[in-house]
């Protein structure tokens, strides 16, 4: 399997989750809201971990581009992850306007970085990595 | 260790963008007070009106919304784009304020000033980008659909300096060839290629729904151009259907999109993403029976209430967007989306500019003068409140305080 595609069906998931719990909060199902919201979180994180820890240092080390997409990608991560700890406290106040508030950045925010993955960085990974070590090593960590 | 403001590194300082943004809905407001004059004072001119909007208004906003999208988007990145933007927008501005007092007075010194900024201005920012994305290695849908669009715009300026200069008495052309030539390719070479180009992207971004089919975004740029192209030289009913069938299937599959979108919160977004879709599709099934000329003014009408539809959607999203991304990308405590621009406002603009756009419809087909008035009263209604929220939205990033450092590098 493809770097490509096996990080792109985790995106998918990961929206997946995302309005299912966004769902949720519309209709104020906040026992609903919670679990959905806490399985959008880990399954972010944990893919977030796959690019940081394995794919990105690997990228690194092959093409030699330090400074340039991995760093915009992880400077992207912590600004998502800022926004989950908010979507996270508004989830505990059951503040329905504050979560769809941030919500609504953290969609843009990670589709627009998504997008640069899958049409740059992944193709580019794909290109100049071992895609099946990769993927092996990354599916290591766990599935999303 | 990430430093903060890295990814600023892709994205241009925000006043780039705010500068296009705050400035067009006041030319929608322009174009309201021109057609209100026409109202109570004849002779209707129709350039002034048609060019107050398309310049003063798309133009501009779809040139500013390049600037964030070629580097973000497409992976072309602008070096040094405070100075570009500014040549661009202010040239624009301009321009168009001297081509509409052209137009009226008919004095050739301001044809000739307008020609000189609309066309530096234009070419300058279309030939700038262009060539940034004919030198990407690969592209997407998007990024070729843009270049397809900024190629296709420059042909379209290039006939409407043609026609000023044979206004202005210094060419002899075939008006009729060059006139139709021109709308071909900037209605729908540009402004349609454009919107759709960008659709591919952010439809499926913003609302999570389904890609649109990988053939039709690949083929639409070059299926583009190639109608435009058969309808400037072989001009017919036929070349005009084949126009239509392109863009009523591009509405009709966002449509599908929207339908199947994955994300059911109430978006007033999506609900202008409809009503620009259904005025793209009257527009659409009216255009290849233009030739009269009554038909033709109608089709302009639909036309303009489809980009303008799109255009607020794009925008409501973008400028909030956009601050809360620099402010937090700065380091700053960054507000929500739904704090910079409250939803309730951008509802209550969606509902003013729908009574606007159907009255002005109804007015067009029953010809009460009385309801132009309420029309034209609920348009400049609708750009006031645009033009608020947005410079609302936009003083949230400029009134805080920042570091210089890093808003203003590149
Ligand atoms: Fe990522
Ligand atoms: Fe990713």
């Amino acid at each position: 399997m493809s770097i490509v595609q096996y990080l792109t069906e985790e995106h998918r998931r990961c929206d997946e989750v995302y309005a299912q719990a966004e769902q949720a909060v519309l209709d104020e199902d906040w026992d609903r809201a919670n679990r959905l919201f806490k399985e959008f979180k880990e399954k972010t994180l944990l893919h977030f971990r796959k690019e940081e820890d394995i794919l990105f240092p690997e990228f690194e080390e092959k093409t030699g581009i330090v400074m340039g997409p991995t760093q915009v990608m992880r400077h992207e991560h912590a600004q998502a992850k800022d926004l989950l700890e908010k979507l996270e406290k508004a989830l505990e106040t059951k503040n329905k306007e504050e979560f769809l508030s941030a919500g609504e950045s953290l969609m843009i925010l990670i589709q627009q970085h998504n997008m640069k993955e899958e049409q740059i960085l992944y193709p580019m990974s794909d290109q100049h990595l071992s895609s099946e070590e990769m993927v092996e090593k990354m599916s290591a960590l766990g599935e999303v | 260790m990430i430093p903060r403001g890295l990814s600023l590194l892709q994205a241009p300082p925000f006043s780039v963008i705010a500068r296009f943004f705050i400035t067009f809905p006041l030319f929608g407001v322009l174009s309201s007070i021109l057609a209100f004059s026409y109202l109570i004072k004849e002779p209707f001119n129709l350039p002034a009106l048609v060019h107050t909007f398309t310049l003063g208004l798309m133009a501009s906003v779809m040139l500013g919304a390049l600037f964030q999208m070629l580097p973000v988007v497409a992976g072309a990145v602008i070096e040094n784009p405070l100075p570009k933007a500014e040549i661009s927008h202010l040239s624009l501005v301009l321009g168009t304020l001297l081509l509409i007092f052209g137009f009226l007075s008919g004095q050739s010194l301001a044809l000739w000033g307008s020609l000189l900024l609309l066309a530096g201005g234009l070419y300058f920012t279309a030939f700038l980008m262009f060539f940034k994305l004919i030198k990407l290695k690969s592209y997407t849908p998007t990024s070729k659909g843009m270049k397809f669009a900024l190629g296709l715009f420059t042909v379209g300026i290039s006939c409407g300096v043609l026609m000023v200069l044979s206004l202005l008495g210094t060419v002899n052309l075939n008006y009729g060839f060059f006139l139709n030539a021109h709308i071909s390719f900037l209605l729908f070479g540009w402004v349609c290629l454009l919107i759709a180009s960008v659709a591919f992207q952010v439809i499926e971004m913003f609302f999570v729904t389904p890609p649109y089919p990988k053939n039709f975004s690949n083929l639409f740029p070059l299926a583009t151009t190639f109608f435009v192209l058969l309808n400037t030289f072989f001009e017919s009913f036929f070349t005009k259907i084949l126009i239509s069938l392109l863009f009523l299937s591009f509405a009709v599959l966002t449509i599908e999109r929207l339908l199947k979108r994955r994300r059911k919160i109430p978006d007033p977004l999506i609900s202008l993403w409809y009503l620009g879709m259904g005025f793209l599709l009257m527009a659409m099934i009216l255009y290849p029976f233009t030739d009269k000329y009554e038909i033709f003014l109608l089709f302009l009408l639909l036309f303009g209430n489809f980009a303008l539809s799109v255009i607020m959607a794009m925008s409501y999203r973008i400028i909030p967007f956009l601050v809360w991304f620099h402010l937090s990308a700065e380091g700053s405590e960054a507000p929500t989306m739904y704090e910079i621009i409250k939803p309730s406002w951008i509802w209550f603009n969606y509902r003013v500019h729908l009574i606007a756009s159907f009255l002005s419809v109804i007015s067009f087909i029953l010809e009460y003068k009385i309801l132009w008035l309420f029309a034209l009263a609920f348009y400049t209604f609708s750009f006031l409140l645009l033009f608020t929220g947005l410079l609302k939205g936009c003083l949230k990033y400029f009134k805080k305080p920042h570091r210089q450092s890093v808003s203003l590098q590149r």
